[in-house]
């Protein structure tokens, strides 16, 4: 009486068994993959901006300034104002708040009046993708990563930088 | 007695349906996540990763990064590749243009290309730089990073920046 039910319980488990898939090794393959590709995988965007560094001073300023058409257009960042100057004269002076953080909502508003400013300019000047930037010696990385974002939104998208005092067209980082 | 039995044997049943653990479910995350990391693997190209301890710029910039030489900048040190090679403090002291243990280290860069990027797959253009500046360093010391740059040969200089979407 119990013994062929014992038998046939026994059977049934074996079958039970053999329909489940066999996982674990597939389970440890992945296991395994799964924090290398983790480790290596970057969460962060990264982009560059290329930066042109002037020329060697062989190149004549003055011949950039003469070209018909060709602006030398440089951005002067101030500690209080974005100073637009075409061929060495100011053509016009944007107010920046002084001392704030560069995601504060005035710095972003003074960002677009030269955003504003830069692309009426290159609407006239259809030609002209160069820009130079200014900074003061104390002057933030990030500020100088702002203005070059404005200026590539504007349509100008190669950035110099330069040395802010320095004449419009000699470049200040320069052998 | 025989209802006894009949418990028992329920309750053994169940005893074995719990003994082999469910793994469907945890192989269907497994295999998502799988797919999910390499297709990201897949679709960088060259990785990129910020030198640790410090916050670039964020930027609308689109180009992607390419396998170069990195010159990183953060508030204490400057760094080629991995190793520091000369601190912010001293380099912002001298009055030379140039930062001169940066120099040095460049010039044996330049006489060894093979150690640029050594992790790179593709080739490496020598000339080209990539600078991971923090986004608080003041523009006299990247000024004096990318002249003593452009001094050591690497004319092309490009800058890191967080891409935002």
């Amino acid at each position: 009486m119990r013994k062929p039910s014992r038998a046939r319980e026994r059977r049934r488990r074996q079958t039970e068994v053999n329909q489940e898939l066999e996982l674990m090794p597939m389970l440890n393959v992945f296991i395994s993959i799964i924090p290398l590709l983790l480790l290596s995988a970057a969460f962060v965007q990264l982009a560059v901006i290329p930066t042109s560094l002037p020329a060697p001073s062989d190149t004549p300023p003055a011949a950039v300034a003469t070209e018909v058409e060709k602006l030398s257009l440089t951005i002067t960042i101030d500690a209080a104002a974005y100073v637009l100057g075409a061929n060495g004269a100011t053509v016009s002076t944007i107010p920046r708040p002084p001392g704030v953080a560069n995601d504060d909502p005035a710095a972003k508003a003074a960002r677009e009046v030269l955003g504003r400013t830069l692309a009426a300019i290159a609407a006239e000047h259809p030609e002209q993708r160069e820009v130079t930037i200014a900074a003061d010696p104390t002057t933030h990385y990030v500020d100088i990563i702002d203005v070059m974002d404005v200026s590539r939104g504007a349509g100008m998208p190669e950035a110099a930088l330069a040395d802010a005092g320095a004449p419009a067209g000699a470049p200040g980082v320069q052998p | 007695m025989k209802m006894r039995e009949r418990r028992k044997l329920r309750w053994r049943k169940g005893l074995k349906s719990s003994n082999s653990v469910n793994l469907i479910s945890m192989m269907d995350i497994l295999t998502v996540l799988l797919l999910f990391l390499l297709k990201s693997y897949v679709a960088e190209g060259e990785v990129m990763v910020p030198a640790p301890g410090l916050t670039l710029p964020a930027s609308s910039a689109e180009q992607s990064p390419k396998a170069s030489l990195i010159v990183a900048i953060d508030g204490d040190a400057i760094r080629v590749g991995n190793d520091v090679v000369a601190s912010v403090s001293e380099a912002m002291a001298s009055d030379d243009a140039l930062i001169v243990p940066l120099a040095v280290r460049l010039q044996e860069l330049r006489a060894n290309p093979d150690q640029i990027a050594p992790a790179a797959t593709a080739a490496v253009d020598p000339r080209l730089v990539t600078i991971q500046g923090d986004r608080d360093i003041e523009y006299r010391l990247l000024r004096k990073v990318m002249l003593t740059l452009s001094r050591s040969g690497f004319a092309h200089v490009s800058l890191a920046v967080l891409r935002t979407t």
